[in-house]
């Protein structure tokens, strides 16, 4: 079994199966995927948009981490703005966009997209099949193991959603019959040359090491390959705001930052700078601790038992060394690391960062790189604000985010327009 | 040499059996002694910052599950030195058997003498009081004091206290491990049933040794021996080889009855304490130690059956902070008392070592290099 390509029941599949090519899945998903070119888009965004209403209601889902954001995420108003970005239309006016007097452009699904799905954010693989799916196009996700149960009950609700519009009745079925989850041994180079193969589009999520292979896979000439991989983030507060009396509530939302995704998300802060102010940074330290104790036990989920190694390492560290101070709590919940060395630390994930005071926030610039994804600023100035985000983007940040919006699953992610790449734009000569 | 002023107290552990302690006898009789070798290691600048940012005076300890734990690896990089350096007699090396830093282990002459006594008592437990042939699955070289200090140093090193004469049953080819014929030949004339001990690490005897006796059809008969073998299980795991099949092998090939295969649990920052399974395959902790298993998460103590953290605490090291160290290796407690072996206090069992995450995904970024 372990030699074969796992297609997990769910989606367009009734019964799980062990195959050894995606020929059959592929045949399958192309026709299905007609009925899902000629749902009208807002009937797609419609169906979304229910579901995600529907989801938080059902309390059977409630075990799901993340179930609560998707939801939101999902609102209509933010799926027409997803749209918007990444089309250049709305979603229902019209399919064209003007070029110019004799011709127009519209948008048609790439065919196939094939997603590797990293392991480490449970509905990562929604977030991306929505975005494949707002374009209309049919997907398979490579998923690690440990995520289907998490994925194929979404799928399974989706599947049963409703919606009347104009008395026409739509189904969540002509969404879920383009899509299938399959998993198998990444390091199976005829399985993963295979899957790669299959796709008019592969979007990668991972490690260096993951996307390095994957891109390297043969393709199809015509298919586009979105990376997203891996990225730091970080945080920064200036003086303002550091002294001023919001500062607390920024505090609870870095910390909300932190404790989601146990920090192994690309988007979750692990080292936060302050500008030096009246506040000492141990008191500053203390105040952070005080946004993770606020913070309910339900968002803390159990830490993966290597990475709680090591930060049971870190910390004691961090103990021993008598130039080094820390805050931590009785068991593995949060762990404020305090030093001075201007850097960006490794991450350690599990909810253990670092805090650093430096003279001017100016001495943290040279430290961005193009790996550097989101920086949760705290700035209180906005001219100030809009000089260093000028600097922060031209060193190679994607994201500047208030703090506690880190992991908002914004357009463009990573510096690009997801579900606009997922796309084809045709040319059409009106006379 | 500097006189250790709780030298005295841990003489006492030596009037008790070696596994005579109840959970409350061993709470009662080690807590003060911990207490005081505490007070001596805040003498460590790096002992001290410990117990002074998690607020820890030694006098407010009312638990030995309250003491302050050190992860092992913190050996690697610092000095947890508890004795003035004139007093350290001998700094243990250990690269273990993953990492590739080395730990320091500074001993002084007490720490030594206590753990040789401690190893004796363990050994006697189990061999009868006369000292006796003992036979090394390995090589000589891994006894040589040139070469760095393992873990399967630790192992020959400690348990050789027992031996009356020593054979190494392997010998290197280049890169390779194989059986030394004339070894062999040594202990095919010993006379059968005569009482030897033997000690090997498990992969290695069934890497090397089985496959061996295997191709030319050998067959020991070492009915009197006890076969102490350690280093973990996730080798043979891992080509489905389990502690029933390995055990009947050393059987069939050695001669050796099952009940006297022996897994045993140690590590260089703890010498002096091993762990052997005892006749019903259970873990018993010696009367100067004691194990905690504490729940990852919560990093508390965790109750009978639950699998967590191996916490060894002991009172041997006066030279180091080893009164509590925390593993990486995790195992789970079978029962408080009551073995049917007859040893008293907890038994437990050792499950595995915590692996590195697995999923890192796009937020497993950096190593300190991180380019444009």
């Amino acid at each position: 079994m372990e030699d074969n390509i796992h297609i997990y029941a769910g989606g367009c599949v009734d019964k799980e199966r062990y195959v050894e090519s995606f020929t059959e899945l592929i045949q399958e998903l192309e026709e299905n995927r007609r009925a899902l070119f000629e749902c009208p888009d807002e009937i797609i965004i419609h169906l979304f948009a229910h579901f995600g209403k529907e989801i938080i209601k059902d309390s059977s889902l409630a075990y799901i981490p993340g179930l609560s954001y998707l939801s939101l995420w999902l609102r209509k108003e933010n799926l027409h703005a997803i749209y918007l970005a990444n089309f250049g239309i709305k979603p229902g006016i019209r399919d064209s966009i003007q070029v110019d007097s004799r011709s127009e452009m519209i948008h048609v699904p790439r065919g196939v997209v094939c997603h590797w799905i990293a392991g480490n954010i449970p509905l990562l693989g929604f977030f991306s099949l929505v975005l494949a799916t707002l374009g209309k196009n049919a997907s398979i996700l490579k998923i690690h193991p440990s995520v289907y149960k998490y994925l194929n009950p979404l799928l399974q609700k989706l599947e049963e959603v409703t919606i009347e519009i104009d008395r026409v009745s739509y189904s969540g079925k002509v969404i879920t019959l383009s899509v299938s989850l399959v998993s198998f041994p990444g390091k199976n180079e005829i399985m993963s040359r295979d899957f790669s193969l299959s796709a008019d589009c592969r979007v990668i999520y991972g490690s260096h090491e993951a996307v390095q292979a994957i891109s390297c896979l043969p393709h199809q000439v015509h298919a586009d390959t979105i990376v997203y991989g891996p990225k730091y983030s970080f945080a920064v507060f200036d003086k303002e705001a550091v002294e001023s009396p919001e500062f607390s509530s920024m505090l609870k939302g870095l910390a909300q930052d932190i404790v989601l995704y146990n920090q192994a998300a690309c988007s979750s802060p692990h080292t936060i700078f302050f500008e030096k102010s009246k506040m000492l940074l141990h008191d500053i330290a203390e105040q952070l601790k005080s946004a993770f104790q606020t913070l309910p036990e339900r968002m803390f989920y159990p830490l993966d038992e290597g990475i709680a190694i090591s930060v049971i390492n870190t910390r004691a560290r961090y103990l021993l060394d008598s130039s080094k101070d820390i805050l931590l709590s009785d068991d593995l919940k949060w762990t404020v690391c305090i030093n001075d060395t201007i850097s960006l630390e490794e991450p350690v994930q599990g909810r253990c960062v670092f805090v650093k005071e430096v003279s001017d926030i100016d001495q943290v610039l040279p430290l961005v790189t193009r790996k550097v994804q989101t920086v949760a600023l705290g700035m209180v100035d906005q001219v100030r604000k809009e000089r260093y985000v000028r600097e922060l983007a031209y060193r190679g940040v994607d994201r500047v985010m208030a703090p506690g919006a880190m992991h908002e699953f914004t357009q463009p992610w990573d510096g690009m327009l997801g579900a606009g790449r997922m796309v084809r734009w045709i040319a059409v000569v009106k006379k | 040499m500097t006189v250790n002023p709780n030298d005295h107290l841990i003489s006492l552990i030596w009037k008790y059996g070696v596994y005579d302690l109840t959970e409350i006898e061993r709470e009662n009789i080690l807590l003060p002694i911990i207490k005081e070798q505490i007070r001596n290691a805040l003498i460590n600048p790096h002992i001290r910052s410990y117990y002074e940012k998690v607020s820890m005076n030694p006098e407010d300890i009312s638990s030995l599950a309250d003491v302050p734990w050190v992860p092992v690896t913190m050996f690697k990089e610092f000095d947890l030195a508890t004795v003035p350096a004139d007093d350290i007699v001998k700094i243990l090396r250990s690269s273990g058997t993953t990492g590739q830093q080395t730990s320091k282990i500074p001993l002084d002459k007490i720490t030594i003498q206590n753990q040789n006594r401690s190893l004796s008592k363990i050994l006697a437990h189990y061999l009868g009081p006369k000292r006796l042939i003992f036979i090394v699955i390995d090589h000589p070289e891994i006894n040589d004091p040139a070469h760095e200090f393992s873990a399967r140093t630790a192992g020959v090193r400690g348990l050789s206290l027992y031996a009356r004469k020593t054979i190494y049953l392997l010998k290197k080819e280049g890169d390779y491990l194989t059986v030394n014929p004339e070894a062999l030949e040594e202990i095919r004339q010993l006379d059968r049933g005569i009482p030897v001990y033997l000690f090997g690490f498990t992969w290695i005897i069934w890497s090397v040794c089985i496959p061996y006796f295997k191709k030319h059809d050998i067959h020991l008969h070492l009915s009197g021996g006890t076969l102490f073998h350690g280093g973990g299980w996730k080798n043979l795991q891992n080509i489905a080889v389990g502690k029933d099949f390995f055990t009947m092998n050393i059987r069939d090939f050695f001669g050796i009855p099952s009940y006297r295969v022996l897994d045993f649990y140690g590590m260089a920052e703890q010498t002096g304490i091993i762990f052997p399974d005892c006749e019903c395959g259970n873990k018993h902790v010696p009367a100067c130690a004691k194990i905690i298993i504490r729940n990852i998460q919560t990093l508390k103590p965790c109750g009978e059956g639950e699998r967590g953290l191996i916490e060894v605490m002991s009172i041997l090291p006066t030279s180091y902070y080893g009164q509590a160290l925390l593993t990486e290796d995790t195992g789970r407690i079978i029962g408080w008392d009551g073995c049917p072996c007859g040893r008293r206090g907890v038994f437990f069992e050792i499950l595995n070592r915590v692996e590195r995450a697995e999923i890192r995904g796009c937020g497993d970024t950096f190593r300190v290099d991180h380019g444009r």
